[in-house]
């Protein structure tokens, strides 16, 4: 594909996020959209191992062990009639550390990815329930900024780098896709490009008056 | 990023989508703040920043190289008129009296404010671009893109560079739109 029309329906995508997340922002308030930056915000931190996504695996593998030390009668053996008992409590370790970690070293992205996701599917759904009253559109404008957080995080997916391995159906989809898009684009320009040659530049100013006009007769007192 | 008027017709379908939930009595208030913001910039920064520009420079003892003030300058320009236009829309907002059409005249409204609202804005911050050589053109990335959009213009571009609101419309015309406005917003 054309370099020009993949940059193309990059735009138009980025603008379809932005407007689909300006319209619920404007539909829902700004304290929802708000709260909803905030969770994705945490959500992207937990995806990656170098932010928190290190953490939370740290922390979960620390309570997995801790759960196979108990199950393995570290508890018993520390709490056993007439003090701790070494060899007990040297079994108990030997059988969680013969287990290993719950998530190993590499293999926790998937998983950090799924935290992530629940993160927003909860943020979109207790920002939905904020009736707090604001600003429409401070709502519209958080929102607008939540779709170019969602974009950031899903950019990997927008610019190229493919989910599924390439398919020859996949790649004529995206080729309609893009000649449809320019065909819109050449839509809005066209009547201004006929302006500008056919009739002359003076008419531009005139077709603002006139839809200047127009706008003004349509409000009803 | 990719040609200049993919980017243009990004910002056109923004305020598209904003005409569209807010709708136009309150959109035609933004539209008044954008001729305000038009001829305050054509008339008045047109004649005399230049002019005033000069001497504050040489009283900071300040020698930009032509570039930086064409840089500069294109970015005063666009900081200016964003900030005429956010205010438009922050706080308590310069609404048109009336009620609004519905169904789908009111659509057709709507997307004409819209239309309107987008061409003004991004007409005019193309324009101070293309005023000033496209400053912003120098932003390139680590790998040597560009940041913004790719140069030179394409043939459709340099079409629609000759019908930017700055480039065809007189600057006495913004002012005799911004009372129109005005005197359409105070007999209602």
């Amino acid at each position: 594909m054309p370099p020009a029309i993949n940059d193309l329906q990059r735009a138009l995508v980025l603008l379809l996020v932005l407007g689909v997340f300006a319209y619920i922002g404007y539909r829902r308030g700004f304290w929802g959209e708000v709260l909803k930056l905030i969770m994705l915000v945490v959500g992207y931190a937990i995806s990656r191992p170098e932010l928190l996504g290190g953490w939370v695996i740290r922390t979960l593998n620390v309570g997995y062990f801790l759960i196979q030390f108990i199950r393995g009668g570290g508890l018993s053996a520390l709490f056993a009639e007439g003090g701790p008992s070494a060899e007990a409590l040297l079994s108990a370790f030997e059988a969680t550390g013969a287990r290993g970690p719950l998530i190993r070293a590499g293999e926790g992205e998937g998983l950090l990815f799924v935290l992530m996701l629940v993160l927003m599917i909860a943020a979109f759904a207790v920002a939905g329930r904020i009736k707090r009253k604001a600003s429409k559109i401070a709502g519209l404008l958080m929102g607008a900024v939540n779709g170019l957080v969602i974009a950031y995080i899903f950019r990997p997916y927008l610019s190229g780098k493919p989910l599924l391995p390439p398919t020859a159906e996949t790649a004529g989809t995206l080729d309609v896709l893009g000649t449809l898009l320019g065909a819109a684009l050449d839509v809005v320009v066209t009547p201004l490009r006929w302006l500008g040659t056919a009739v002359g530049l003076w008419m531009v100013p005139v077709v603002i008056v006139i839809v200047v006009l127009i706008l003004l007769r349509s409000l009803r007192s | 990023m990719g040609p200049i008027e993919v980017l243009w017709f990004a910002v056109v379908l923004f305020f598209v989508f904003v005409a569209l939930v807010r709708g136009y009595p309150r959109e035609l208030g933004v539209t008044t703040v954008i001729f305000a913001a038009l001829f305050l910039i054509q008339f008045f920064f047109g004649r005399y920043f230049d002019g005033l520009l000069r001497p504050a420079l040489d009283l900071l003892a300040i020698s930009p190289t032509a570039r930086g003030l064409e840089h500069f300058k294109a970015t005063f320009y666009s900081l200016v008129f964003l900030l005429i236009v956010f205010s438009g829309y922050a706080g308590q907002t310069f609404t048109f009296q009336g009620k609004e059409r519905k169904g789908t005249d009111g659509l057709v409204l709507n997307l004409l404010v819209g239309l309107l609202n987008g061409y003004l804005v991004a007409g005019s911050l193309w324009y101070f671009q293309h005023a000033f050589n496209y400053p912003i053109a120098d932003f390139r990335g680590s790998d040597g893109r560009p940041l913004f959009f790719t140069m030179p213009l394409s043939p459709l571009a340099m079409q629609l560079v000759k019908i930017l609101p700055l480039a065809v419309v007189p600057d006495i015309l913004w002012g005799a739109l911004l009372m129109l406005m005005l005197l359409a917003r105070v007999r209602r």
